[in-house]
């Protein structure tokens, strides 16, 4: 389960390179700074390409009592199948340069496929997953799904 | 001696694989960068950052992150590096010199003589600055009397360096510092038998008798001696000499226990090898399939053909017996390869009565091999290999390091 993304400072609209959320989550890796999005932080965010721009947006639901469904991952399938129909679920894009797996940071090329639903709370974004290929379980130490990758395999 | 007229020159791309992957991913520099083998369980190239961690190839990808948490890893892209390696080999070729030798993916030999108004030291940095410049991505250029030389001294002033050794003195102080085991060729077991005649160090194996190199050694070891002595032994090969045998196969990508997978995987290794048969035009009078096993030895099966063929369906025949031979019931296979050797040229084809022309049969190829290159590699394949159907889904599998060719070695 991917539980975490990075991607660079640099990637990030201006706007947001002084919210705190970002802020607190900024590491050095390299030569350039990087914002990393963990599953454990709080708020429980990740930015998604939307509506034409990169936006922080809420990364699934951790309240048992939600409308939603708890967890940060929807399996493709079962949004196929017809999962949050009635939510009016949007395709985004997560954009990423890197995904956390397990203890591994593994590289992304373009980003995460996800979907944002509405909520009263506000829009919520999920992260797409499929069950995870041979190449991947191996890498991750048998981690069993995957994220759905835009125009990549693992 | 003098400085010379014409050295070998030789380049040794610093970290290819993890350097590849910085070209197109600028944000990678300064990272530690491990890329990961063809089943993403190990790392087969890390680094300079990665390896200062400790990692070393072949290491376990959880040991590895164990090592280095902050480390990044990358699944292979021998396309990739494969694009990268060509341009790196056609920058030597027209910039440095004509006369180059492609011997692996990242390591060049060539005839060296120095660029206009430089010295070789000079033209050792030029090399590998206009490599770095022009494909991106950091080399190892060194300068040396005969190839054994100029790959040892190569490895003496990595990352990113550039030497040129052109005197005996120069030979022998570097020479001294380097273990035997540092030449490409001698590793624990022949350095095991050099060690009671106390040569320990490439200065000692160069200062022993030829002949008891040559006993110890036999001749391939003699000619490392030579080399080491100055005396070049094997020349620039701007071709790559015709293969004997062509082998494809490799990994199963995990343990495989049931038996029509494992023949998904040989009919695939079939088309693998076809396709070499074809490029390189050539047919096998013998096949032999070898499969290793988890936990129980290694086995192959043999076996010879009327006549040398390049034919899907008659290699797939023999395939088959080989199989059946190298197969050991309920025990999980995990490589398998398929060797084609005995390699005869068109002109050694002979006639036969048991090869009578198959027209349906070289139509057939004709139209796969032509849909294949229009479409894509296995777009149009056997439909047997639908029992390993797992394994095509993923297009980084297409093309493995061995499927580069004109290179003598990995």
């Amino acid at each position: 389960m991917c539980m975490g993304i990075a991607l660079p400072l640099y990637d990030l609209p201006v706007t947001l390179h002084a919210v705190p959320e970002v802020v607190s989550r900024i590491h050095r890796r390299g030569e350039f700074d990087e914002v990393q999005f963990h599953w454990w932080n709080v708020p429980t965010s990740l930015p998604v390409r939307w509506f034409g721009r990169v936006q922080l947006l809420r990364w699934g639901s951790k309240d048992r009592r939600a409308r939603l469904p708890r967890g940060g991952w929807i399996d493709e399938a079962s949004l196929e199948a017809g999962q949050l129909a009635g939510a009016a679920p949007e395709e985004v894009i997560i954009p990423a340069v890197l995904g956390h797996d397990k203890g591994m940071w593994f590289v992304i090329t373009t980003g995460i496929r996800g979907v944002v639903v509405g909520d009263a709370g506000g829009p919520v974004v999920y992260m797409l997953t499929r069950p995870a290929t041979n190449y991947y379980r191996n890498m991750t130490e048998q981690s069993r799904t995957m994220p759905v990758l835009v125009n990549q395999v693992i | 001696m003098g400085r010379s007229q014409s050295l070998v020159g030789f380049g040794d791309a610093d970290a290819f694989y993890a350097s590849a992957e910085a070209v197109r991913r600028p944000w990678l520099m300064g990272m530690p960068v491990g890329v990961l083998g063809n089943q993403g369980a190990c790392v087969i190239a890390r680094n300079y950052r990665m390896k200062k961690f400790g990692i070393k190839v072949g290491q376990p990808v959880w040991e590895a992150k164990v090592l280095c948490p902050e480390g990044v890893y990358l699944k292979r892209d021998f396309r990739w590096y494969e694009a990268l390696s060509r341009k790196m080999l056609a920058e030597v070729r027209e910039h440095v010199s004509p006369r180059v030798e492609y011997f692996s993916i990242d390591e060049f030999f060539w005839e060296g003589i120095p660029l206009p108004k430089l010295s070789f030291l000079e033209t050792a940095r030029a090399v590998r600055d206009h490599i770095q410049r022009v494909v991106g991505v950091p080399m190892t250029v060194a300068y040396a009397r005969t190839r054994t030389l100029a790959k040892l001294f190569a490895d003496t002033a990595k990352p990113f360096g550039a030497v040129a050794v052109e005197t005996v003195d120069h030979e022998t102080e570097l020479l001294g510092k380097l273990p035997v085991t540092e030449i490409a060729g001698i590793a624990s077991r022949r350095a095991a038998r050099l060690a009671p005649y106390g040569i320990k160090s490439c200065l000692d194996l160069r200062n022993a008798e030829g002949r008891l190199v040559k006993t110890l050694l036999t001749a391939t070891g003699h000619d490392l001696w030579l080399e080491l002595n100055g005396t070049p032994a094997n020349p620039i090969r701007t071709n790559r000499t015709p293969h004997k045998n062509i082998a494809r196969g490799g990994s199963l990508a995990g343990r495989v226990n049931d038996p029509l997978s494992l023949y998904g995987w040989m009919v695939r290794n079939v088309e693998r090898l076809i396709e070499e048969l074809h490029y390189h035009e050539v047919r096998t009078p013998t096949l032999t399939v070898y499969v290793n096993y988890f936990e129980a030895p290694s086995a192959g099966g043999v076996v010879h053909l009327d006549v040398p063929t390049d034919r899907f369906t008659v290699i797939l025949d023999a395939a088959k017996i080989g199989l059946k031979r190298a197969w050991r019931r309920g025990k999980p296979a995990t490589h398998m390869h398929l060797i084609a050797s005995d390699l005869r040229r068109q002109a050694s084809w002979p006639q036969s009565l048991f090869d009578p022309p198959d027209e349906r049969s070289d139509v057939l190829a004709r139209v796969k091999r032509d849909i294949n290159d229009e479409l894509g590699r296995f777009k149009l394949r056997s439909g047997a290999t639908l029992y390993a159907n797992d394994f095509y889904k993923d297009p980084a599998n297409e093309h493995d390091v061995c499927d580069i060719r004109g290179k003598f070695c990995f």
